[in-house]
């Protein structure tokens, strides 16, 4: 059982164009949501798989990815695509690796969407806190 | 006359072999200027030998470390080389035999010897690690010549440099560029992947030898993956596995092909395909990430050695 003081550590890569921005207007509406560590990157198409992958080697719980949505939303043409085939395939290295996919969270989530995104860094924070801390097993 | 011992922990014993890949003058030539103290493979030479030598000139040690023999060995191995030669990729990054490490030792035990290992107690075999580990998560190597197994010209350029004294800096010992850089075959400028084809598939003998894997639709590493093999494997209609390790500046070599085969996939399609079709198709064209990306690197990128670099 997971002490009560338990914090998780999430890391989000937040896109500047999409998920940062709606992550800024959270804040600037007053917002609350759990801690995380946000990391605002270009593009979510350009987190790369090394990086999710790192995080987990380096002591994260979570990793949590914003980007624009689909189909037509990314300021890079498709980077919201590469995003999303290369989590699905990150989810299935973890899962074999022992690590649960849940541990990855990828969501569109648009400049406008501050109450989308304060919604999910909770929800993806209590399923973390269930998960407890990660342990790289392999 | 310098001398060599050639050793090694969880190997198939192809790295020593490989050695016999050498022109034969260049074998003979090889013989006449060092002596070969200890090499089981090959030789009639007992543990009792090696343990009776002082300082060795050359060691090479080939294999991972899978049991306490193979560590303590390896322990002596380094106590007694003033080169230590991490030789082949089971050495270097922990090979096939480190995927192993996706399971519990208990597992492979029971897998392998069924009750019989309980019933023994484990005595009549050497008492296992709880993971296989590349050699340098035990002790400091000097050089590292990757491939399975490592391509003759390598090996014999080492020995060269080794019998002259003229060794490079300490490190990988291997080209570099990628195996890309020495494959021939045509490469289009855009690739999109619609259904990932696997070797042996019944549409195999339809692969063209003249054009790239990836723009076929078949996985291949040779973008990332180190060159010095001359892209042996390719030339031989089969595609690049990722056995020389990483290429020069790629930190995490499965990682990066899982990147760009994942941008590969669907991409022509994609805008027209909703999410959940996209990430379910991804998910099914690539059956094995880790058995196909870290096929010779699993130990050395998890649980390995590679932590304390940044």
């Amino acid at each position: 059982m997971v002490e009560k003081s338990w914090r998780p550590r999430i890391v989000a890569f937040l896109c500047r164009w999409c998920g940062y921005a709606g992550a800024d207007l959270a804040g600037v509406s007053r917002m609350k949501y759990p801690e995380i560590y946000p990391i605002r990157v270009n593009c979510s198409g350009s987190v790369h798989p090394e990086l999710i992958l790192d995080a987990f080697r380096k002591g994260a719980d979570g990793v949590l990815i914003c980007g624009c949505h689909t189909p037509n939303d990314c300021h890079y043409i498709s980077g919201n695509y590469k995003a999303l085939k290369r989590v699905a395939l990150v989810k299935k290295l973890l899962s074999q690796l022992g690590i649960s996919q849940e541990r990855v969270r990828l969501e569109w989530i648009s400049a406008a969407e501050g109450r989308k995104f304060s919604r999910v860094v909770k929800e993806f924070y209590e399923k973390i806190r269930e998960l407890g801390p990660l342990e790289v097993r392999v | 006359m310098k001398k060599i011992a050639i050793l090694g922990g969880a190997s198939c014993s192809g790295c020593d072999v490989a050695l016999f890949d050498l022109p034969g003058d260049e074998l003979e030539r090889f013989f006449s200027e060092v002596e070969v103290v200890f090499w089981s493979t090959t030789m009639d030479s007992r543990i009792e030998d090696f343990e009776a030598q002082g300082k060795i000139d050359l060691v090479m040690f080939h294999g991972g470390i899978r049991t306490e023999e193979h560590r303590k060995l390896l322990i002596q191995a380094r106590e007694k080389a003033e080169i230590l030669v991490a030789l082949g990729s089971c050495a270097s990054f922990g090979g096939i035999p480190g995927i192993a490490n996706l399971f519990e030792l208990d597992v492979i035990l029971k897998d392998i010897y069924g009750d019989e290992f309980t019933k023994l107690g484990g005595e009549r075999i050497p008492k296992p690690e709880e993971r296989l580990k590349p050699i340098s998560s035990y002790v400091e190597v000097d050089y590292y010549l990757p491939g399975c197994p490592p391509p003759v010209e390598t090996i014999s350029e080492f020995l060269d440099h080794f019998i002259l004294g003229s060794l490079p800096p300490r490190g990988i010992f291997g080209k570099e560029s990628t195996v890309c850089d020495e494959c021939d075959r045509i490469k289009p400028e855009d690739i999109s992947i619609e259904e990932v084809k696997r070797i042996g598939s019944k549409d195999w003998s339809e692969i063209d030898p003249k054009v790239c894997f990836l723009a076929q639709g078949v996985v291949c590493l040779g973008a990332v993956t180190r060159g010095g093999c001359k892209a042996r494997c390719i030339n031989a209609n089969f595609p690049c596995r990722g056995c020389m390790g990483p290429a020069p500046n790629i930190r995490d070599q499965g990682a990066r092909i899982l990147s760009e085969i994942a941008s590969l996939l669907m991409k022509e399609s994609e805008k027209n395909l909703s999410d959940e079709e996209i990430y379910e198709r991804v998910q099914k064209e690539i059956v094995d990430p880790v058995g196909l990306f870290y096929r010779y690197t699993l130990p050395h990128y998890w649980g390995g050695s590679n932590e304390e670099d940044d």
